[in-house]
């Protein structure tokens, strides 16, 4: 095993371990700015699991977009609703035990490919960087949804710019 | 992985400042507390109400406005690394995707919704 | 030229919508104060982007003049929505050309992802178009039904995810291709991609949103966005059961079935027409999705009744647009002053969507019937029938005020849109037939 191997190792049971950590503290804590905080770093762990796996692309997307814009988007949006969203237990019975039972049905899901899946397992870590690969792939086979991407944006802006207008 | 060995020195070196600084600053000063001293202002007026209050909704709109462009400016990159191979393909792409947006950019001016009210 | 002839027709269909949806937001100043040229601007788009569809394949033609039919009744109807703020009919339009836009490449896509952005194209420009309407309770009811839209949306994500990794690709599922190792995770996928696609047609476990959303918002934009989600949500479907007979047809049927019965004994609790409407949206979906789930010939079936049912509902929201976003009680159809033009509409629109002879509704019926006869036996086709008795009951009901309507002689302003579509529901209850043999050919039987 090379050291390289090791240290990837480190670094994921690490990662895997905080990540762990901080998503269930976002779902336990009972402040709405402390849950988003968590989610932060949950969000950030998924980051580094893309630099391990040589994904250099999604881990630029990932701090950016998640960690930086939608984070933002999200405290603002608490900030917005200050003492309607943040009570504890706000949400009635029946929500959380069907809230409950999708988490468990995705996490089934997601267990159960994990193990059935035939993972094509390599010796070595991956070690390309796929910006290329991707930016290939969009500009030739997805250059559709890479277009229809465009629209969908600005209709979300459109969205965003009509309901917020205060008159 | 050799590539990221920058990035992980750089890191490390953050994480390494920041928990200095809280642990210097933390061994270093004295502590005697008082109830006034734990005031958000120590001297002065008290405040006047508190920081829970409802902030206006055009800051959504500014973050929602950021996560469009941001997006937008997130698709560059991997043309950006590849802009000479893909050519004129990948301009037309890249072209198609930034007119649209363009004209939602020069709408939201439009629309005043970049100017802060 | 030789650029331009090589555009598949859709891409076609979608570039000339895209290129009104810009000119109207570049012109959005000065547009805000005329509607009539705005109108204009995108009706001429949406007849612009039914050109191309003409040269494609019957699946390609039926998607594009669906869903631009439904464009056009939600454009003319533009000048005289019920907006919150009646500056902002520019970005109607807009949002109009683009949910077009998103319904056309759902229903026509290649690829499984470009449908998946379409789709999502579509429910952000359908939320934004009911929360627009005049008043508190559409701006409720979009975010209900946007909420709703993300998280069918994101389990069509993670559906995509797995097949992705069944398949390798984001080709729509083919029979017999996948790897036996994978048929568990490929079956899960598909379900998934099917809940994403199953809420725009709005079926029983999907439908609060929805529901809320055709109820609340102003008349002409809430019948566009009904109309565009079920025929992109129903030829969409139709293709993934073509591919995935397997685990799609015995979860399509079961939850029609669910549907017409819900739907209906929701309908027949209403006392105003609106919701009415919307309820038996829900049996009526239902109607599609157990067609849907019979082989070839209830797929046609499903096309050829979606077609009919979205250019009735049409007809049957042009004709209430104009008179505000609130409800409209049974009792007060009489006073509620429409047009003789707008009362003979809505009566035609709700003879049809009751099925009564000779109007469109009834072979649109009939057809869902034979196919669901012919593939399922007694049972379920006895619930359809019953489904659709029970229409007669509740869609009926504010028929002799309507009557009473026409004969009094109220004045109002021009209604294009109610022509047009009456015009599309009567050509259809002319030549039924023709537009069978297209939704036949459509799905490729």
């Amino acid at each position: 095993m090379a050291a390289t191997d090791v240290f990837v190792a480190i670094v994921f049971y690490l990662v895997a371990a905080t990540m762990i950590l901080a998503g269930a503290s976002m779902v336990l804590a009972r402040n709405m700015v402390r849950s988003a905080l968590w989610l932060v770093l949950t969000l950030a762990g998924v980051a580094v699991m893309y630099v391990l796996l040589s994904a250099d692309f999604l881990a630029v997307a990932q701090i950016l977009v998640y960690v930086g814009a939608i984070m933002i988007l999200m405290l603002f949006a608490i900030m917005l609703t200050p003492n309607q969203v943040d009570l504890p237990s706000a949400a009635p019975q029946a929500q959380r035990i069907s809230a409950a039972l999708t988490a468990l049905a995705v996490f089934g899901i997601s267990v159960f490919v994990m193990l059935s899946h035939r993972w094509n397992v390599r010796a070595v870590p991956l070690d390309a960087p796929s910006s290329e690969r991707l930016g290939v792939l969009l500009m030739s086979t997805y250059v559709l949804p890479f277009e229809i991407a465009s629209l969908l944006l600005t209709a979300g802006m459109i969205g965003a710019i009509v309901i917020a207008r205060e008159e | 992985m050799a590539d990221y060995s920058a990035l992980m020195v750089y890191l490390a070196l953050a994480a390494a400042i920041a928990a200095l600084l809280v642990i210097i600053s933390g061994r270093l000063s004295p502590s005697n507390p008082s109830i006034a001293k734990l005031r958000p202002y120590e001297c002065g007026v008290s405040e006047p109400q508190t920081t829970e209050t409802r902030w206006p909704v055009r800051f959504a709109l500014v973050a929602m406005l950021f996560l469009v462009f941001d997006v937008e400016a997130l698709f560059f990159f991997p043309w950006a690394v590849l802009a000479r191979e893909l050519s004129w393909n990948g301009l037309l792409a890249m072209g198609g995707f930034f007119a649209v947006l363009g004209v939602g950019y020069l709408y939201a001016r439009a629309r005043g919704a970049l100017t802060w009210r | 030229m030789n650029v331009l002839a090589s555009i598949p027709p859709p891409l076609g269909s979608v570039l000339i919508l895209v290129l009104g949806t810009l000119v109207i937001l570049l012109l959005t100043g000065r547009l805000s104060n005329s509607p009539t040229i705005l109108a204009t601007i995108g009706v001429l788009s949406l007849l612009g982007a039914a050109l191309p569809a003409m040269g494609g394949d019957a699946l390609t033609r039926v998607s594009v003049l669906g869903v631009v039919a439904a464009g056009l009744v939600g454009m003319l109807l533009v000048p005289s929505a019920e907006l919150h703020n009646s500056t902002q009919r520019p970005e109607v339009a807009a949002l109009i050309l683009l949910g077009s836009t998103g319904a056309i490449v759902l229903a026509t896509a290649g690829e499984l992802l470009s449908a998946a952005l379409g789709l999502e194209t579509l429910s952000l420009s359908a939320a934004v178009l009911v929360a627009l309407g005049r008043g508190a309770r559409p701006l409720e009811a979009a975010f209900r039904y946007f909420v709703l839209a993300a998280i069918s949306f994101a389990a069509l994500v993670y559906g995509l995810g797995l097949l992705l990794l069944a398949t390798g690709s984001f080709a729509w599922p083919r029979p017999g291709v996948v790897d036996p190792t994978y048929s568990y995770i490929w079956t899960i996928g598909v379900l998934l991609i099917g809940l994403g696609f199953a809420y725009k047609l709005a079926v029983f476990p999907l439908l609060w949103g929805p529901l809320d959303a055709y109820t609340a918002g102003a008349p002409g934009l809430a019948g566009f966005v009904m109309a565009a989600s079920k025929i992109a949500a129903v030829v969409a479907l139709a293709r993934l059961a073509a591919g995935a007979a397997v685990p799609m047809a015995p979860i399509l049927i079961g939850i029609g079935l669910v549907s017409i019965i819900w739907g209906t004994f929701g309908a027949l609790a209403q006392r105003e027409v609106r919701r009415m409407l919307a309820y038996s949206t829900v049996a009526n979906a239902g109607l599609m999705a157990l067609a849907l789930g019979c082989g070839p010939e209830g797929r046609a079936a499903a096309i050829f009744f979606v077609v009919i049912y979205v250019l009735t509902i049409l007809l049957a929201f042009a004709a209430m647009a104009g008179r505000g976003t609130g409800p409209l009680p049974f009792g007060e159809v009489r006073g509620e002053g429409l047009s003789a033009t707008r009362a003979l509409g809505l009566t035609l629109a709700l003879l049809s969507l009751a099925g009564i002879p000779p109007t469109p509704g009834f072979w649109a019926k009939l057809a869902i019937l034979d196919a669901s006869w012919s593939a399922l036996g007694f049972w379920p086709t006895l619930v359809a029938v019953i489904g659709g008795v029970a229409g007669v009951l509740y869609y009926l009901r504010p028929l002799p005020d309507l009557l009473a309507l026409t004969r009094a002689h109220v004045s109002s302003a021009p209604a294009p849109a109610v022509w047009f579509a009456g015009a599309a529901v009567v050509v259809l209850g002319l030549a039924p037939g023709f537009a069978y043999a297209v939704a036949r050919l459509a799905i490729g039987g």
